[in-house]
């Protein structure tokens, strides 16, 4: 088994969220020399502070033009090996992450909306996808804690959650385990590529020459890969998420709604945890990623609307997060193509995404070959997304 | 559904210090709005008799009854609004985020805030510390007085400082069975009595006080052991208490091996002192500083208790735990400075206001300095725990886990508090976050207040959906890919 | 809920409590109080065991008896996650135990069991 040196390893793997220890991960178990650099603590960012739902049914689209069906249609196959590893990932890991796949409802309430619902079931399943639809009679029957007044769902039986704070520390204690070298409070300052096609990386104090790099930085993603001059456009978009106390168990699918911000959903512990994506506040000042009051009353009201229920509850804790997305909303994975040895990788639906996406990445740096296709996710399309 | 106010001053708390800041604040002109989560006033320890019972011989009831009463009349009859059952959970710029109990929710709009919230008991982890029939001395003291009920059969107190001697003493005259004492700090040299003397002048009633209850306790056949501390609490058939273990300690507070001692008792009274209660102080981005001998964290503040954030005032226990009369006055001097700096007073007016309130503090202030002294916190208290002890009482979370789950090289109590879930119940770490944060201090070699603490976000109490949920606009989705 | 210690004191005269009302403890009909918390009124019946907790099913009581504990969880007129010291008794309050996030009887309070 490879191990890396203090001043050199073969992979340099930089961000200690949920792609960069899925990556090492799969790299150090395959035996390959790695080290991972974390300028914070592990799972800090995206990762650590999203809703952990496990989206696999499309979201809303403004309309079906060709442009569109074409990128979702390029995610159709990552999605479903997604959905197949989520499956399985806490024996692979050996641990509990949370992972429920009771299945998924987006929910209408209005009359556009269920037609919407209806569109877009009908685009799922020409893509492959099993989602159907429910009607109010189905939901009132089936799920009676859901509002009567709903008037119909898209139910996708591979959807559900995970605990997003678990795995991507479940990732690293693995990699820890298969001999990678992790290093917290270690930021990377400059990337200097070396006549040898190696790579010069230093911190502020001390550094480490690597033979290949994988940027999974999240929103300072684009700043490292400027580094060795190819900048890439990542912007943070402040949300927040709001948890209550503990219930006994009433609640068993993720629930989604078409047209308003909401994930919804019980966890293990019996809590309900209220996303969606409403806003939250980012202080460029302190760093912070601040609770806006609007969005907890907005969110709540939104979650109770849908599932009566809540108005039992009270929110315990709330916290700030962040979705980190490139101008095209498209997953970025691959080799910089004037830049050999340098692989980037960056998802906005970096959750569902993420544990595939270290597995293919691992597999891409170590052979130069996928199992699945990430063509268009390649970097070499990033032109149009520079700062 | 929601309200909306607005107000020159908001005071957060109805103990002695917002007390005494609504009826200063009253005197003086401003309008002023006070909440308290309680149903009634006074905080903890001037906590009133609830609705239903009767007070018919109010000069029988002490002093703390009788000067609660005087300074919630006063407040009473300032002009202040007083919100009962109201709760401050989250603070932005000056918009205080208020829900009111079974009621209602919305925000008050405020010139000023004035954080006046107190202290909680400050939780001691050691085995068996979540056991039905440990109870802190604040909780014991308020069911004992405002409730006519006592917690248990045969009581122990353990703890250190002024209050627990007077915890005791009160405990045992309302009929309480005080079985023993158990004092942290040494037997009182002579050096430290001479030095709490001498602060005394100004502080003789409380002095006084302190004797009578000494004697009291002597003359009723009290034990009262120095120099140890609980190490444990036993459990019975039921369950609960049945017995507490004491050791010997040095001046660190570190039990010293074949020490214990037991007592047969099925309660055990905890009163090491008080933790500021800083929520919102941190929330609204304070400065801060540590101080073990104030209860921890305490928000920093200038002369005229001013935070470093313009436009927000603590006083009271809620930036060190000082006591009710330094809490009183602080309370009026908070009051005179946010007149002052409202333009409700002049500069002068203001001065010549807080001068026999500053006086009395500097005279207060030189008696806590020497209780301090003389009771200062070892830091033992937080080594008591054993791997399979409890830390996190919501989550049930042990001190084994804890360790084990906090990573090689990591200063943040927050990366353990993800993977553990310690600190993510519904009492939001109050009771868990310094144990938490010594653990991970002791891991990374780091002093306490060189690390972050559990991140501060709103709400700072549970909040009812039902209440505070509102309708609110939403920005236009963005397209996202599946 | 198991008995051990707890008993209401004499007042002396110095004070009277409230009117003497029925409330409902794990079904059983007790008297108390007007102005009594719901944890001094269990305390008083010899109660200090008011629920048990959902990983290890260990009892808890009175704490911090100041509502910042969130230990003194109890169900009161079917509503779980109630503190019991900021509570106040109404005549006929249905008062019972908490298993985990919810009244006894409904012991399968997780996905899956205790953790």
């Amino acid at each position: 088994m490879a191990t890396a040196g203090a001043d050199t390893t073969d992979v340099l793997v930089i961000g200690g969220g949920m792609l960069g220890c899925a990556t090492a991960y799969h790299l150090a178990r395959a035996g390959v020399a790695t080290t991972l650099v974390e300028r914070d603590e592990i799972n800090r960012e995206a990762s650590g502070t999203n809703a952990g739902s496990l989206h696999f049914q499309i979201m809303r689209q403004p309309d079906y033009s060709k442009e569109r069906l074409d990128r979702i249609r390029s995610t159709v196959e990552i999605h479903a090996e997604a959905a197949r590893l989520w499956s399985t990932i806490e024996g692979d890991l050996g641990c509990d992450l949370g992972v429920r796949l009771g299945g998924g409802l987006m929910i209408a309430e209005t009359p556009d909306e269920f037609a919407a619902l209806q569109e877009k079931c009908r685009v799922e399943r020409s893509m492959g996808l099993e989602s159907e639809i429910l009607t109010q009679a189905d939901l009132r029957a089936n799920y009676p804690h859901l509002s009567p007044d709903l008037l119909g769902a898209d139910f996708c039986g591979d959807e559900g959650y995970a605990n997003p704070l678990l795995v991507a520390p479940a990732f690293a204690r693995g990699a820890l385990a298969a001999g990678a070298d992790i290093r917290l409070q270690t930021e990377v300052r400059n990337i200097e590529v070396l006549t040898d096609g190696r790579f010069q990386v230093s911190f502020p104090d001390g550094g480490i020459r690597a033979k290949r790099i994988v940027n999974a930085a999240g929103t300072d993603l684009g700043r490292l890969s400027g580094l060795v001059g190819h900048p890439i456009k990542v912007i943070a978009h402040p949300l927040q998420v709001h948890v209550t106390e503990p219930w006994p168990m009433s609640l068993r699918q993720l629930v989604q709604h078409v047209g308003r911000r909401l994930t919804l959903k019980q966890t293990q512990y019996g809590t309900f945890i209220i996303g969606g994506g409403w806003p939250g506040r980012f202080d460029a000042a302190t760093g912070r990623k601040d609770v806006r009051y609007d969005s907890v009353l907005g969110n709540l009201w939104v979650a109770a609307k849908v599932f009566p229920f809540l108005n039992n509850a009270r929110v315990v804790r709330s916290w700030g997060g962040h979705i980190p997305i490139t101008a095209d909303r498209m997953p970025v994975m691959g080799e910089l193509p004037d830049v050999p040895n340098f692989f980037v990788m960056h998802l906005s639906a970096g959750f569902t995404l993420g544990p595939i996406a270290g597995m293919v990445m691992a597999d891409l740096v170590r052979t130069g070959q996928t199992s699945l296709s990430i063509d268009a996710f390649r970097p070499a399309r990033q032109t149009e997304l520079v700062t | 559904m929601s309200f909306e106010r607005s107000a020159d001053l908001v005071i957060v708390g109805g103990g002695p210090a917002g007390l005494a800041a609504a009826a200063e604040a009253g005197a003086v002109g401003l309008e002023t709005v006070l909440i308290d989560e309680r149903a009634s006033l006074g905080g903890q320890i001037y906590k009133q008799f609830p609705a239903g019972f009767r007070v018919k011989r109010p000069d029988r009831l002490g002093r703390h009854y009788s000067d609660g009463r005087k300074l919630i009349d006063a407040a009473e009859a300032s002009g202040t609004e007083i919100m009962l059952e109201s709760v401050a959970w989250g603070i932005w710029d000056r918009t205080v985020a208020v829900y009111r109990e079974g009621r209602d929710a919305g925000t008050i709009e405020a010139g000023q805030i004035l954080l006046a919230p107190g202290a909680y008991d400050r939780p001691v982890v050691f085995p068996g510390w979540t056991l039905p029939g440990v109870i802190s001395a604040g909780g014991a003291q308020a069911l004992v007085k405002t409730q006519k009920v006592i917690p248990g059969e045969r009581i122990l107190m353990v703890g250190s400082g002024p209050l627990v001697l007077a915890f005791s003493a009160q405990l045992h005259q309302l009929g309480a069975n005080v079985v023993g004492v158990v004092e942290a700090a040494p037997f009182p040299r002579f050096s430290s009595a001479a030095r709490i003397g001498a602060a005394a002048s100004g502080n003789v009633r409380q002095l006084t006080e302190g004797v009578g209850y000494l004697r009291y306790l002597r003359s009723a056949k009290v034990p009262y052991v120095y120099s140890h501390v609980i190490v444990r609490a036993e459990p019975g058939a039921n369950g609960e208490v049945a017995r507490a273990v004491v050791a010997r300690v040095g001046t660190e507070w570190r039990p010293i091996g074949g020490t214990e001692r037991s007592f047969d008792v099925d309660t055990i009274c905890v009163g090491y002192g008080f933790f500021p209660s800083v929520e919102l102080s941190r929330l609204c981005g304070c400065a801060h500083t540590y101080d073990e001998n104030l209860g921890g964290y305490v928000p920093v503040r200038d002369a005229d208790l001013r935070s470093s954030v313009p436009g927000i005032l603590v006083a009271g226990d809620g930036a060190g735990v000082a006591g009710s009369a330094v809490a009183v006055q602080e309370g009026r001097l908070a009051a005179i400075t946010a007149a002052r700096d409202s333009g409700a007073l002049s500069r002068e007016q203001a001065a010549t206001r807080a001068r026999p309130v500053r006086a009395k503090l500097r005279r207060l202030q030189r008696f806590r300095a020497a209780l301090n002294a003389t009771y200062a916190v070892g830091p033992g208290i937080y080594d008591l725990y054993e791997p399979s002890t409890v830390v996190c009482r919501c989550e049930e979370v042990t001190a084994a886990e804890v360790l084990e789950n906090i990573v090689a090289g990591s200063a943040d109590p927050n990366s353990v508090k993800n993977v553990t879930r310690v600190g993510m119940g519904q009492c939001q770490g109050r009771n868990c976050a310094r144990q938490v944060a010594s653990l991970v201090a002791g891991k990374a070699g780091r002093r306490i207040d060189d690390m972050p603490s559990f991140s501060a976000r709103p709400p700072v109490k549970p909040i009812p959906v039902a209440l505070v949920a509102e309708e609110r606009p939403e920005e236009a989705r963005k397209a996202e890919v599946g | 809920m198991s008995n051990a210690g707890g008993r209401r004191l004499s007042t002396h005269g110095d004070v009277e409590r409230g009117e003497p009302i029925e409330v409902h403890i794990d079904g059983r009909m007790t008297q108390a109080f007007a102005g009594e918390s719901v944890a001094a009124a269990l305390m008083a019946a010899g109660i200090r065991a008011f629920r048990t907790t959902a990983r290890t099913g260990s009892p808890r009581g009175l704490y911090c008896g100041m509502g910042v504990c969130y230990d003194c969880l109890v169900v009161v007129d079917d509503r779980p996650n109630t503190r019991a010291c900021m509570t106040y008794l109404k005549p006929g309050m249905r008062i019972q135990s908490q298993a985990a996030w919810g009244p006894r009887e409904n012991v399968d309070t997780t996905a899956d069991g205790p953790r």
